[in-house]
């Protein structure tokens, strides 16, 4: 056979529009600019230390991560089987932590309640909440000599709403309750550690359709149904489920699509940061009520963890699943809102990251990520000195 | 060093590359012509005819698999370590991402992720060497490309890696459906191969065996890791190339995907992790100190048994640093006691090939090897040792 193609392209090794033109040389190694490289980015394999096994593959993706007592992130993974994780933060530990399995074929998604310094709540999917008492001895103090405790007890002790799974959970631990919500239904309910009693308040949406996220602000707890109109449940004067009247922003035309992706409180700023599902990051000003979009950071749908430094500048992972994550931050001294570009570490593994499902903010301005694959890691990013 | 002969493809002016080379069933070696750095080009499947001492060019595989080079996408330019020969004489390939869309001169996945000029995935065709057709075409992964890939006949399977997202996925080829067995790591791994019960194989960033269970498509990760040298830690320590063992359908020999590349042996089990042998590292005459090695020239590929079944393999070596002249050292090595023997620097009449990254045998024994950086691109071919006939197994792995 022959081929018969006779116009072939000139190569650009050969191409004398671009022989010498730095300009040409600039955007062919463009790719360098994919990366993050404002600020640092780590990754921790989920072991304290290469004495230990990691959390499996297909059971290690990151699903909630909330701070703990004493500086400790505490997270929960989904997959085959839901881990308790706790990462220590400080040398001389610096580690993940692997306390035990929280449920079999499972999410814990955005699930996870730090109660006190030895409770750990856990909502499932499979419909369970779980408790988790913390060994005495796991400060790091400890862990240094005796090494990591396993949980001193993984139970069981409620089923909510049977047949329906935990998507949302929050916990109040001076009112003494946990707020979750269910999914497929979107049913909330409250469950009374002391008592054990649990109460189902209702569906939160005529229709079914709401956003599997809650947000705690205080002693309320917020949530968002059809339409993203936002509704709240006052723990501590229980009024029933509130319609505050107002919605998060949409697309034009895309209300019917409006959920939270995720959504995060900034207490000094009193306000609320959020991300929808098409990617678009909102403010709303909790003394106003103002919603307001900040704008859409990266060129892709969702936004799937968010939190906020210590700083007030707020950062998240755009991206849905499937796709490559971005990391991006909004600064809301300089009305500042860039896409810092794709996750890639070097420390302690070179490893990309492409999906992250959970986020939360260290006690130093650093903010972890929860990757969420069937590998996964747990990212920390050193966001950079503000310069003078 | 045996005088051979270079087949240039010059009916491809600007063909950059050959990656992927594979004996079919009908002693013919099946090489994909890749043009990575100009756009708007198509990938050729190209074949050499052993009893002829010919090369074909078969068929534009881009517009074989209905994503003409034109079409604004980036191209269906290449195919990486995915190209597979079945017993029964069909020659399976996946087509891998790399070159920019017509009329551009640069093009990265993660720059240009689902967006009008991105890659839209991989595509697998099925080519019949007994009537030259290529019976189908689909896309067997979503808007990546394939790094490597492997057939597995008992099932029917293909299994491979997607690129950039380094997920291992499974193709069924009569149900034609993929299944996504999720990410396995950073580090893309270059050879996904199959035992002889049909299971698939691959190895992660640490060198860890990962096996893909043929029959329930789960990954278990087995506790047997790819060796390397005692100064090195485990990163990048993937397959770089593989090969079965002439006389054990369980054995292969590999190599691993680092500076300073090892040699291995691996036993595969239809039940256990299996038993991994290290056979050291590959030491070219005149070579550098171990550790000074330039990771992304130093590869050893190539890996083929010849008529007498030392194992020959390819020690693709920087020459000169500062030019970045590269050199290609003919090694083999005696199975049976681990000896190596550097046969010399790879020359054709004064013409030394850059790099090979896959070599193939024909029944006679001759040995073709694929180049990678000439343009045009071509093939070479090594006239076979004396020896003893040795019947080799296809090999269903890129």
């Amino acid at each position: 056979m022959t081929v018969d193609r006779t116009d072939w392209p000139i190569p650009p090794s050969r191409d004398p529009r671009y022989q010498g033109k730095p300009t040409y040389q600039r955007a062919a190694r463009s790719e360098s600019d994919a990366w993050v490289t404002d600020g640092h980015m780590l990754c921790r394999r989920l072991r304290m230390h290469d004495g230990y096994r990691e959390v499996p593959a297909g059971e290690s993706a990151i699903t909630s991560l909330v701070p703990g007592p004493h500086g400790v992130i505490l997270g929960a993974t989904s997959g085959a089987r839901s881990h308790l994780l706790v990462y220590y933060t400080s040398p001389p530990i610096c580690g993940v932590a692997d306390m035990g399995v929280l449920a079999e074929s499972s999410e814990v998604r955005d699930s996870l309640v730090s109660w006190d310094d030895h409770t750990v709540y856990a909502g499932t999917s499979t419909g369970r909440l779980v408790r988790a008492e913390i060994a005495e001895y796991w400060m790091p103090e400890q862990v240094q000599h005796r090494g990591v405790p396993p949980a001193r007890s993984i139970a069981a002790v409620a089923e909510p709403v049977p047949g329906e799974g935990i998507c949302a959970l929050v916990g109040l631990p001076d009112v003494g309750v946990l707020v979750g919500l269910t999914a497929p239904s979107g049913i909330l309910f409250t469950y009374r550690p002391d008592t054990g009693e649990t109460v189902q308040l209702g569906p939160v949406d005529e229709i079914g359709i709401f956003s599997r996220k809650l947000l705690l602000v205080g002693r309320a707890v917020y949530g968002a149904r059809a339409l993203g109109r936002v509704y709240r449940y006052d723990a501590y004067e229980p009024r029933g489920i509130e319609d505050l009247g107002i919605a998060i922003p949409h697309m034009p035309g895309r209300s019917y699509y409006s959920q939270v992706d995720s959504w995060t409180h900034d207490s000094a700023a009193g306000a609320v940061y959020g991300g929808d599902k098409d990617g678009l990051l909102f403010c709303w000003d909790l003394a106003s009520g103002r919603m307001r979009i900040l704008g859409k950071p990266v060129a892709a749908p969702g936004m799937r963890a968010i939190a906020v430094s210590t700083d007030g500048r707020v950062y998240g992972m755009g991206g849905d699943a499937g796709g490559l994550a971005h990391l991006f931050y909004w600064d809301p001294a300089a009305h500042e809102l860039r896409d810092l570009g794709l996750p890639l570490a070097t420390i302690e593994r070179r490893w990309y990251g492409y999906e992250f499902d959970a986020a939360c903010a260290g006690p130093q301005g650093e903010i972890y990520f929860g990757e969420s694959e069937r590998v996964s890691h747990l990212f920390i990013y050193l966001p950079p000195l503000r310069g003078r | 060093m045996p005088t051979g002969a270079i087949y240039v493809f010059d009916q491809l002016p600007i063909h950059d590359t050959c990656w992927a080379m594979i004996a079919g069933a009908d002693d013919r070696v099946y090489i994909a012509a890749c043009c990575e750095m100009t756009g708007g080009v198509g990938v050729y499947l190209v074949r050499f005819d052993p009893r002829k001492k010919s090369v074909d060019c078969l068929f534009d595989i881009a517009e074989a698999v209905g994503e003409p080079a034109t079409n604004g996408r980036a191209t269906q330019c290449k195919i990486h370590y995915s190209l597979m020969a079945s017993s029964d004489g069909m020659i399976y390939g996946a087509t891998h991402l790399s070159g920019p869309p017509a009329g551009d001169f640069y093009y990265s996945p993660w720059a240009s992720w689902r967006e009008s000029r991105s890659f839209i995935g991989s595509m697998i065709f099925a080519f019949d060497t007994r009537t030259d057709q290529v019976l189908w075409t689909d896309m067997c992964y979503p808007l990546e490309g394939s790094r490597s890939a492997g057939l597995d006949e008992v099932h029917g399977q293909v299994y491979g890696v997607g690129y950039p997202r380094d997920h291992f996925w499974a193709y069924k080829l009569e149900a034609r459906e993929t299944v996504d067995l999720g990410r396995i790591g950073s580090v893309n791994p270059l050879v996904v191969w199959t035992d002889p019960a049909g299971n698939g194989y691959t190895a992660d960033d640490d060198g860890m065996i990962i096996r893909c269970n043929g029959e329930k498509l789960a990954l278990e990760c087995l506790d047997v890791f790819v060796p390397h040298a005692p100064y090195q830690g485990r990163f990048h320590c993937t397959v770089y190339d593989l090969v079965a063992a002439p006389d054990d359908p369980w054995t292969v020999y590999g190599v691993n995907w680092k500076a300073d590349p090892w040699l291995f042996r691996y036993r595969m089990s239809p039940t256990g992790p299996g038993e991994m042998t290290a056979l050291g590292p590959i030491r070219v005459t005149g070579g550098p100190e171990p550790g000074s090695y330039w990771n992304s020239q130093d590869h050893a590929a190539g890996l083929v048994f010849d008529n007498q079944g030392r194992l020959n393999l390819f020690a693709n070596s920087v020459a000169d640093y500062q030019t970045g002249t590269c050199i290609v050292h003919h090694m083999v090595l005696d199975p049976a006691t681990g000896e190596q023997q550097d046969l010399g620097i790879l020359d054709f009449d004064g013409h030394r090939p850059r790099y090979i990254p896959r070599a193939a045998r024909t029944r006679a024994g001759e040995l073709v090897l694929a180049d990678v950086g000439g343009t045009p691109t071509r093939a070479y071919c090594l006239p076979a040792v004396e020896g003893p006939f040795i019947n080799l197994p296809i090999r269903t792995w890129g």
